[in-house]
C-alpha cells in the first residue's frame, strides 16, 4: 500500500504527475495512470478519484492534431502519444480521444523511411534490411528508434478493434520487423542505432525488455536468443527501469525472473509506477498487452 | 608649411583608411596545462585557470556540464568523476553562489544510475542534491537567429538557461561523425531527452556540425575545461580506446578551446566542419587563438582517428 499511497501523494493539483519535481508532464502521468489502473480490487477503490483526474488531465492535454506533447511548454505532438493511448485504453468515455491519438500515431514514421531518404540510400548503396522497415521516432522529423517503436506497437495493439484496424495490422507487422532488424550482436536491443561491420555495441536491459514486450505473441523460435539475452540482463539490470521492463518483456514469453523489489532506487515517477505495474502481476502485464496476445 | 601634393594626399588617405578599418583582432586565450593523472592537484589547477582567465565567479550561479554517456568500467567515455569533483570544489572556493552539475545523457535515460556507475556519487558528497537531470528538466523554446542547421528553435532546459555561467567539462575524444567531441559538442547533453528522446536524433537530422554551431550561439556565457588526461582515440565517442594525453585545456571561447585540443590530438582544426561554420558566422579565426601555459607542440600527441577520418590529420 505504501508505494501506491506515495504515488497518489505525488499527484499534482492539476491531476498530472511530474517526473520528480516541477510541473506535470505527459509521460509520468501516463505511467502513473497505468499503475493506478493496475491496482487490484480493494486498492483500486481508493484510486478512482485519482484515475479520473489523471484521465481528465490527459484529455485536456490532447492537441488538435490528435497527439500529445511531452509537457506544457512544448508545442509539438511526440512519441508520448503512444503512452497516452495506452493509459486511456478501454477507459469508459475516452474511446474517441484514444482513437484520435491512433490517427496521429499512424501518420508518423521514422524520417529514414521518407521517399527522399530511401532514394539517397539507394543512390549511395547503403540500403540494408535494417533500413527497410518502418518504426516510430521520438520526435517527428527524426529517425525511428526501439523505444518509441515498441510503445507505438503496444498502443496500437490495444486499439485493434477500431476503425483503424487494417492499418494497425500492417504497421505493427512492419514495426516488429523493424525491431528484429535493429538487434545488437548479442541479440538484445540498445537504443536502436545502426552500426558498422566490425562494431559490437552491447544491448541495454531496459530497451531489451520493452522490445520483448512489443514482440509478445511472435514466434519464440525467432527471438529465442533475444529472450536469453533478456534473461542474462535480468541478473543485473542496473536500474529499476531496466528491471521492470525486463520482467514485463520476459513474462509475455513465459519467463519469470525472481522479483527483487527494493533492489534499485526509484528516482522518477516513471520508475516508481513501472515497479508497481510489475508487482501487480498479470494485471501489470495487461496494462501493455491484452491477455489474448 | 608643407602642402600635400595629389600623390601624397591619395597615399595619406589610403593609410588613414586602412588604419581606420583595421580593428584589433580579438584574442582568445586558451590554457594548456599538463596533468600526469587524476591524482595531481586538480582543484588547484582549476582555481589557477579561473584566476588566469579572470572568470567572474563570485556570487554567480554556475552550471557544470560534464560528459556522461555510458556505463564504462575502465573506458574513458565519461568525464572523470575526480575531474568533475575538482571543478565543483574550485568553483565553490572561487565564491560561486550556487554550483550545479547537470547532464542529459544521449543514449540511456537512467541518468542517476549512469552517474553512480561513473563514480560521481562517491566523488561528490550529496551528489544528488547538486545534480539536475537535464533530460527531465522544465523547458523553454529558444529561437535560433540565422541558424546554421535547419532548426528554427530548440526546447532547452530551464536550469541551463537560468545559469550565469555554463561550464562545459567534456572528455577529450575522437568522434565517428564529426572528428572530435570536445567543449562544443558536449552541449548536445543540454538537449532534453524528455522532449526529443534518446538519442536526441533531431540534431543528427538537422546536421550534427550545424547543430553544434547553433547550440554554441544559444549559450553566450560559457567557459570550458576539457578533461584531456585520459582521453579516447579511435572509434569514439563510445567504442574507442584509451589514450593518455595528460592535459587540461581551458578557456572562455569554446571554438578556440576545441581548436587547441584538435592541435594537441593531431587533428587539423581547419578541417573540422563545425569550427569552420563558427568561423564563417562570427569571423573568428584560428590565428586569434593565444596559448597560456604549455605550447601545443610540447603536448602534441597524435590520436588514432575514427575510420574514414584520416583526412583530418594535421600535416
Amino acid at each position: 500500500m505504501s508505494g501506491l499511497q506515495a504515488l497518489l501523494d505525488l499527484q499534482q493539483s492539476d491531476g498530472g504527475w511530474a517526473y520528480s519535481t516541477n510541473s506535470s508532464w505527459t509521460e509520468p502521468t501516463c505511467y502513473a495512470l497505468l499503475a493506478l489502473r493496475c491496482a487490484d480490487g480493494p486498492r483500486q477503490a481508493i484510486c478512482l478519484t485519482s484515475i479520473c483526474r489523471a484521465a481528465e488531465w490527459l484529455a485536456r492535454r490532447q492537441r488538435r492534431d490528435g497527439g500529445w506533447s511531452p509537457g506544457q511548454a512544448v508545442e509539438q505532438s511526440t512519441h508520448v502519444t503512444s503512452l497516452a493511448i495506452l493509459a486511456l485504453s478501454a477507459l469508459d468515455g475516452y474511446e474517441d480521444i484514444a482513437e484520435r491519438g491512433v490517427g496521429w500515431l499512424l501518420a508518423q514514421a521514422g524520417a529514414e523511411t521518407s521517399f527522399w531518404a530511401r532514394v539517397a540510400r539507394f543512390a549511395m548503396g547503403t540500403q540494408t534490411s535494417a533500413t527497410g522497415h518502418t518504426g516510430w521516432p521520438w520526435f517527428p522529423g527524426a529517425a525511428a528508434w526501439v523505444t518509441p517503436t515498441s510503445l507505438a506497437i503496444l498502443a496500437l495493439l490495444k486499439q485493434q478493434r477500431g476503425r483503424y484496424a487494417p492499418a494497425i495490422d500492417a504497421r505493427v507487422k512492419d514495426a516488429r520487423s523493424f525491431l528484429l532488424s535493429r538487434r545488437c550482436p548479442d541479440q538484445g536491443w540498445n537504443h536502436g542505432g545502426l552500426f558498422r561491420a566490425g562494431e559490437t555495441p552491447s544491448s541495454y536491459p531496459e530497451t531489451t525488455g520493452i522490445a520483448l514486450l512489443a514482440l509478445a505473441g511472435t514466434d519464440n523460435s525467432e527471438i529465442q536468443a533475444s529472450i536469453e539475452c533478456g534473461e542474462k540482463h535480468a541478473l543485473a539490470p542496473r536500474s529499476s527501469e531496466g528491471d521492470s521492463w525486463l520482467r514485463l518483456g520476459l513474462s509475455v514469453h513465459g519467463r519469470a525472473p525472481a522479483l527483487s523489489p527494493g533492489k534499485y532506487r526509484e528516482w522518477t515517477v516513471n520508475q516508481m509506477a513501472l515497479g508497481m505495474i510489475v508487482q501487480s502481476g498479470k494485471e501489470g502485464r495487461s496494462c501493455f498487452v491484452d491477455a489474448s496476445v | 608649411m608643407h602642402r600635400c601634393n595629389r600623390r601624397e594626399m591619395i597615399a595619406g588617405s589610403f593609410v588613414a583608411l586602412t588604419a581606420c578599418s583595421r580593428k584589433p583582432r580579438p584574442e582568445h586565450w586558451v590554457s594548456v596545462i599538463r596533468a600526469r593523472d587524476y591524482s595531481v592537484d586538480l582543484v588547484g589547477i582549476v582555481r589557477e585557470i579561473l584566476a588566469e582567465h579572470k572568470v567572474a565567479v563570485r556570487g554567480k550561479r554556475v552550471l557544470l556540464k560534464p560528459n556522461l554517456v555510458e556505463f564504462s568500467p575502465g573506458a574513458p567515455i565519461n568525464t572523470n568523476p575526480v575531474f568533475v569533483a575538482a571543478a565543483y570544489q574550485a568553483f565553490q572556493a572561487a565564491g560561486a553562489a550556487e554550483v550545479w552539475i547537470a547532464e542529459g545523457p544521449g543514449h540511456r535515460r537512467i541518468t542517476m544510475e549512469l552517474a553512480e556507475a561513473a563514480g560521481l556519487f562517491s566523488a561528490i558528497h550529496d551528489f544528488e542534491k547538486c545534480f539536475v537531470d537535464l533530460n527531465l528538466d522544465e523547458v523553454l523554446l529558444r529561437r535560433i537567429a540565422q541558424p546554421s542547421s535547419n532548426l528554427s528553435g530548440l526546447y532547452l532546459p530551464c536550469t541551463a538557461l537560468a545559469c550565469d555561467l555554463l561550464v562545459s567539462l567534456p572528455k577529450m575524444k575522437t568522434h565517428h561523425w564529426v572528428g572530435a567531441t570536445l567543449a562544443m559538442k558536449n552541449l548536445f547533453g543540454l538537449i532534453p531527452g524528455g522532449v526529443y528522446g534518446w538519442p536526441k536524433n533531431i540534431l543528427h537530422w538537422a546536421g550534427i556540425d550545424e547543430s553544434i554551431a547553433d547550440l554554441h550561439q544559444l549559450f553566450p556565457r560559457q567557459f570550458s575545461i576539457v578533461d584531456g588526461i585520459e582521453a579516447m582515440q579511435g572509434n569514439g565517442p563510445i567504442l574507442g580506446v584509451s589514450k593518455h594525453a595528460g592535459v587540461v585545456v581551458a578557456g572562455s571561447h569554446p571554438p578556440s578551446v576545441d581548436a587547441t585540443c584538435c592541435q594537441i590530438m593531431g587533428i587539423d582544426p581547419a578541417r573540422i566542419k563545425y569550427l569552420d561554420l563558427v568561423s564563417r558566422k562570427t569571423g573568428w579565426r584560428l590565428r586569434d587563438v593565444r596559448q597560456v601555459g604549455e605550447l601545443t607542440r610540447s603536448v602534441h600527441t597524435p590520436f588514432d582517428l575514427p575510420p574514414g577520418f584520416e583526412r583530418l590529420r594535421l600535416a
